[in-house]
């Protein structure tokens, strides 16, 4: 759901303004070791240095991007997103014989280029399969290339989008030599990759061989609440002061950067440093969590907002060129949350469409809503962590009885904070190489606990 | 060193970063057109934007309008012809040559690192700055092998635009310029000034138009450089990736500054 990593929001993390002791990671359960306990501090930093799987650069695999272009769709792109009019952007990484294709579906926010979805390209062209990824339904370039309303977050309506995107993708690749298809999603691109593998029941197009889904929300809904509230409730004197908090964030990083000089304030093992030392404390890393998301949330409704000219913040009409100023527009959808969106927007729009009230419609974004197909499908795995801060109190639970027999829940890793450490990276591959039968892998990891 | 400057002003390399200031007061921002019967937004900005709250994202920009027409500029530039270079630079180079020719140009900018540190009284920076320079051009040969760094003297960059901060300089309007993407006045001025040592430099170890290398070196640093930096315009998702970037540049090269 988030895409904190890729977000220069990151570097903003700076060393605290708590004085709170850090205390030192401890191994978690079961012999785990990945080396960071706190959960928002796991979802912002990832995996450091060192703890993540060997795999190659992605500079030095046959990754390629391509673009894909649905007749008729490009004139209806308004001039202010001229960049988007090249189609809906994908990569493709090939092997040169016959091999297993992993689709790959981003996370809330996310590109195809985003460093989970390279983690993605590495691992699996690693393990000898042909790559596919797919940027998630809510970026811009998906809503105008590939969206039947620009209205995102209906997994169902999702789900068919990127159903024909996937098709549309094959089509254009006759030279693949494909032996099966397997797809995988992490955060939102999860639970958008459970109803694609459903849709796909019927429509047969993939037969998909396997499904893994990385640290999905159990209801959309709740998680985008609870992330809208990591923002606002956390900043100091409300989000009026939040260029006070910002200005605090950047002095302590400035002044960590000065007192350790030989840290390169690019690398990603900064943050991870900065933490160690001086551990900001858990109410200014949520404020960070909810600005990332509180980012990508704003990007998502003024591409909506402007390209079905629904008057929400953009005045009906208003006439935007490639190089109008956004900045008062950046400023306004970024102080409304996502859950304003799903009550003024998504709400009537889909109310108006299928009659449904909202406590329905919201139903519907939960992976309840599909519980028997979850359940009873022996395809579909999941992989998820005891910590993560996008879910409510016991949702964890709830989510584990979906996948009876095949749920690998770690103890640590927050939201998607340990995919790149080299047990999750191991457990992620070897789901997809054994064969429809997992068990003989899942036993030799001993790590986390299977439920 | 007069003359030298001045033929260097005239030379083609250094026409963008003048035309871009020249051009500076062509353009300003571009607002929206909102037509005159168009009914209020549900949320109106000025509902959501308050007059008397700061916001990071406000950055000095008198010349947006500018700026952003160059912003696209060098998104295409990047998209037709530096990308597709550097992309075969990368897959017909071998790593370990490609990390030579980084090295030998990261080494020719030690020149400006050394004076950048001394003029901002950094004596240990100057220090190490020097032990760097020496020993990669010797020992390093001519700097293809940083040899220094594992001998303790890691890279240390200061550029004029730092010792400008430094100094108390403010950054003066955000200007893109074409080829070099997001600087500001006070970085621009450094630009063109460490631009203008190194050329001198190059002319005293005889690297010179006459020569004949001149060209193949500036092309070859253009595409090293590219090819160091990450960022893919319009990738980030985000309309609003022009005021990212402003933003993240302007922060960043204050925390630059600082140190």
């Amino acid at each position: 759901m988030l895409k904190i990593q890729k977000l220069g929001a990151a570097l903003l993390l700076a060393a605290g303004t708590l004085a709170t002791t850090f205390a030192n990671a401890s191994e978690g359960a079961a012999g785990y070791a990945y080396p960071i306990d706190n959960a928002y501090a796991a979802t912002i930093i990832g995996t450091p240095n060192g703890y993540k799987a060997e795999l190659p650069e992605y500079t030095d695999i046959p990754a390629k991007e391509y673009a894909l272009k649905e007749p008729g769709k490009t004139d209806s792109i308004p001039d202010v997103f001229w960049y988007e009019k090249k189609g809906l952007k994908y990569t493709l990484t090939a092997q040169k014989h016959k091999a297993p294709l992993v689709f790959a579906i981003a996370g809330t926010g996310a590109t195809h280029l985003s460093s989970k979805m390279k983690l993605f390209q590495r691992a699996f062209y690693n393990a000898g399969f042909h790559v596919v990824s797919i940027n998630s339904p809510t970026v811009s370039n998906f809503m105008l290339n590939a969206s039947e309303t620009a209205i995102p977050g209906n997994l169902e309506e999702d789900a068919e989008d990127l159903y024909k995107v996937m098709k549309l993708i094959i089509e254009q690749h006759p030279e693949l030599d494909v032996s099966q298809y397997d797809l995988i999603g992490y955060s939102l691109g999860a639970s958008h990759a459970a109803f694609v593998a459903r849709l796909d029941e019927q429509e047969k197009a993939f037969n998909f061989n396997k499904v893994m889904m990385i640290n999905p929300p159990l209801n959309l809904y709740n998680s985008v609440q609870k992330l809208d509230r990591m923002l606002e409730d956390n900043i100091p004197g409300g989000m009026d002061n939040f260029n006070t908090y910002f200005r605090n964030l950047i002095n302590n990083l400035t002044q960590y950067h000065k007192d350790n000089p030989d840290i390169n304030l690019l690398s990603s093992d900064f943050l991870y440093s900065a933490y160690k030392d001086k551990d900001p404390g858990n109410y200014s890393m949520q404020a960070l969590i909810g600005v990332a998301f509180r980012l990508s949330s704003a990007n998502l409704i003024f591409v909506t907002d402007v390209a079905n000219n629904l008057g929400y913040v953009v005045p009906k009409g208003t006439e935007l060129t490639s190089t109008t100023s956004l900045t008062e527009y950046s400023k306004a959808t970024r102080r409304l949350g996502f859950v304003d969106y799903v009550n003024e927007v998504y709400v009537p729009y889909f109310n108006r469409k299928t009659g449904e009230d909202k406590a329905s419609l919201v139903n519907d974004t939960s992976l309840l809503s599909i519980r028997d197909y979850l359940i009873n499908t022996d395809k579909i795995g999941l992989m998820h962590n005891e910590n993560d801060p996008i879910l409510q109190a016991g949702e964890i639970d709830q989510i584990k009885s979906l996948f009876p027999g095949r749920a690998m829940v770690y103890p640590t890793g927050g939201h998607c904070g340990n995919m790149e450490y080299r047990d999750n990276v191991e457990y992620m591959v070897n789901y997809f190489k054994t064969g429809s039968d997992n068990t003989a892998t899942v036993a030799s990891i001993n790590n986390g606990s299977m439920k | 060193m007069i003359d030298t400057i001045i033929q260097k002003l005239k030379s083609r390399r250094m026409y963008f970063v003048v035309l871009a200031i020249v051009l500076l007061p062509a353009c300003s921002a571009v607002q929206p057109v909102v037509p005159e019967d168009a009914p209020e937004a549900i949320h109106p900005v000025e509902e959501l934007v308050k007059d008397d709250v700061e916001y990071a994202i406000d950055i000095y920009d008198p010349f947006e309008g500018m700026n952003r027409n160059i912003y696209i500029f060098n998104a295409q530039l990047d998209e037709n012809l530096l990308i597709p270079v550097v992309n075969t630079y990368t897959s017909y180079v071998p790593s370990l040559l490609r990390q030579g020719v980084h090295n030998f140009f990261s080494n020719i900018a030690t020149v400006t690192d050394i004076l950048n540190s001394g003029l901002q009284l950094k004596g240990e920076k100057t220090l190490n700055n020097g032990v760097r320079f020496v020993s990669n051009t010797t020992i390093g040969l001519l700097g293809v092998f940083d040899v220094a760094t594992g001998m303790g003297f890691p890279e240390k960059k200061e550029d004029f635009g730092q010792t400008l901060g430094y100094w108390g300089a403010g950054e003066g309007p955000y200007l893109v310029l074409p080829f070099f993407g997001p600087s500001n006045l006070r970085d621009t001025t450094g630009l063109i000034t460490d631009s203008l040592v190194s050329s001198y430099f190059l002319d005293e170890v005889g690297l010179n138009y006459d020569s004949g290398w001149e060209a193949f070196y500036y092309i070859m640093l253009g595409i090293d450089t590219r090819a160091a930096i990450p960022f893919r315009y319009y990738e980030s998702g985000s309309p609003f990736e022009y005021e990212t970037v402003r933003l993240l540049y302007t922060e960043g090269r204050k925390v630059l500054i600082a140190d």
